[in-house]
C-alpha cells in the first residue's frame, strides 16, 4: 500500500513522485496544480501568417519587451518559485538552422533528447525532466538574429553547469 | 526570502484599500487581492518597513538588486506610482497589476504601454525615446550591435508605426499598430497573475491570509 512504499527506507525501490500522481489513493480529489513554469516552457506555436503579426522581423518594440524590467518577470521569484528559469540572449550573423542545428547536435552528445520544434524554436529535455532548454530565435534584420536561451535546472550542482560548459561552447563562433 | 516580517496584528498602511474594493475595480477576486497584500507586505518590508513601496524594494524585487538602475522598471515604478508621491501603495500596486491580469482589458494594456514608452511625457513616443530604450535593452542583456544596426532597426518600426509620417507615434497609431501586432502586448500580460492563489500554493500556505476574516 502506499504508506509502505513512502516509507521504504531503500532508496531504490522507494516509490517515485511519478508512482505516487498515479496511485488512486492520492489521485481522489486531487486537483493538478499547473507549474507557472509549464508555460515558460512550451514552444509557441508558429505565427500564421495570415493573423499573426505582418511581417517575420522583431521590431524595436518587441525587443524592449524583452526586457525584464518590463515583463516584472522579477516578480514571479518574489513569489516563492523555488525552481530558477535563466534567461540568456545574444545576436549572430548566422542562420537560424544552422544555430538550430548546432543545438541539437550538441543536445545528441549529451544523450540529451529533442522534445519539441518549430519555425526557430527548440525544445531539449535531460536528466530525466531536471533539465529543460527551449531556444528562440527571431530576425532583427537581413543579416542578424537574436537567440533567446531560456533554460531550467531542477535541483542544484553539476547539472547547473551544462549550458555553460557543453552547450555556450559550442555556440560562441556564432556569437557578435 | 529573508526580509518578511511577520506581525501578530494586520497595520494597515496609508494608501490600503479593502480587498473588496479593489476586487471590484480590477480582474482580481478579492482571496486574489488578499494573497497581493501578502507579497506587497513582503515587498514593502523589505529596506524600510513602512508598508510602502520605495523604489529601491522595488528594484530589490524585480531584480534581486535594490542598486541596479534600470530605464524600464523606473518607468513602471513611475506608472505604478499614480499619485505621485514617490512610493507606491497598496491601493496603486493592485490597481496596477490589475492592467497586467490577462482578462483586463486591451485598451488599458495598450494604454500602459504607451505611457510606459513616452519616456519624457509628451504624449507622442519620440524616435529619440525608441532608439534610447533599444540600446536601453541592449545594455541590460549585455548585447551588442553596431549602431547602423540599430538605426536599420529603429528606422523600420518607425516607418511601420508612424502612418502620419510626423516623425513620432501618437496613441492613434500606436493603437492600429499593437492592432495589426498583437504580440507587442505580450509583456503587458502576467499569465500567473490568474489564479495566483493556485499557482503559488506554498507562498500562500506561508502568508497570514488564512488568520484574516473567514
Amino acid at each position: 500500500m502506499l504508506l509502505t512504499r513512502l516509507l521504504d527506507t531503500n532508496p531504490e525501490t522507494r516509490i517515485s513522485i511519478e508512482q505516487i500522481r498515479n496511485d488512486p489513493w492520492f489521485r481522489k480529489g486531487y486537483k493538478e496544480v499547473k507549474s507557472y513554469l509549464d508555460d515558460e516552457f512550451q514552444l509557441k506555436t508558429p505565427a500564421s501568417s495570415s493573423s499573426d503579426d505582418a511581417g517575420k522581423l522583431l521590431n524595436a518594440f518587441h525587443i524592449i519587451s524583452l526586457s525584464s524590467g518590463v515583463n516584472l518577470s522579477g516578480l514571479l521569484k518574489c513569489l516563492g518559485g523555488k525552481d530558477t528559469v535563466d534567461v540568456e540572449r545574444f545576436v549572430s550573423a548566422e542562420s537560424a538552422e544552422r544555430i538550430m542545428q548546432r543545438i541539437e547536435e550538441v543536445a545528441k552528445a549529451e544523450g540529451m533528447r529533442v522534445t519539441g520544434k518549430n519555425g526557430a524554436a527548440v525544445r531539449v529535455e535531460g536528466q530525466n525532466g531536471k533539465f529543460v532548454l527551449v531556444m528562440e530565435i527571431n530576425r532583427l534584420t537581413e543579416k542578424v538574429v537574436i537567440v533567446e536561451v531560456k533554460r531550467k535546472e531542477i535541483g542544484a550542482g553539476p547539472d547547473r553547469e551544462i549550458w555553460k560548459l557543453k552547450f555556450k561552447p559550442q555556440l560562441s563562433e556564432f556569437i557578435l | 526570502m529573508g526580509c518578511f516580517h511577520s506581525k501578530t496584528t494586520p497595520q494597515y498602511t496609508p494608501g490600503y484599500e479593502e480587498p473588496t474594493v479593489l476586487a471590484a475595480a480590477t480582474p482580481f477576486t478579492v482571496s486574489e487581492v488578499e494573497a497581493l497584500y501578502e507579497l506587497f507586505k513582503r515587498i514593502s518590508s523589505c529596506i524600510i518597513n513602512d508598508g510602502l513601496i520605495h523604489k529601491e524594494e522595488f528594484q530589490l524585487a524585480i531584480f534581486r538588486n535594490q542598486k541596479k538602475k534600470n530605464l524600464f522598471a523606473d518607468r513602471i515604478f513611475d506608472l505604478f506610482d499614480i499619485k505621485r508621491n514617490g512610493v507606491i501603495e497598496f491601493g496603486e500596486f493592485v490597481r496596477s497589476l490589475g492592467i497586467f491580469h490577462p482578462n483586463a482589458p486591451v485598451a488599458d494594456k495598450m494604454a500602459f504601454a504607451f505611457r510606459l514608452y513616452d519616456l519624457r511625457h509628451t504624449g507622442y513616443i519620440e524616435r529619440e525615446e525608441l532608439k534610447e530604450m533599444v540600446l536601453a535593452l541592449l545594455h541590460e542583456s549585455d548585447l551588442v550591435l553596431s549602431d547602423d544596426v540599430v538605426e536599420i532597426i529603429v528606422d523600420k518600426t518607425f516607418s511601420d508605426a508612424d502612418t502620419k509620417g510626423d516623425g513620432r507615434i501618437d496613441p492613434e497609431e500606436w493603437r492600429e499598430f499593437v492592432s495589426k501586432n498583437p504580440s507587442l502586448l505580450k509583456n503587458m500580460t502576467l499569465p500567473y497573475l490568474m489564479d495566483i492563489t493556485l499557482a503559488f500554493p506554498s507562498f500562500i500556505v506561508s502568508s497570514e491570509v488564512e488568520d484574516s476574516e473567514i
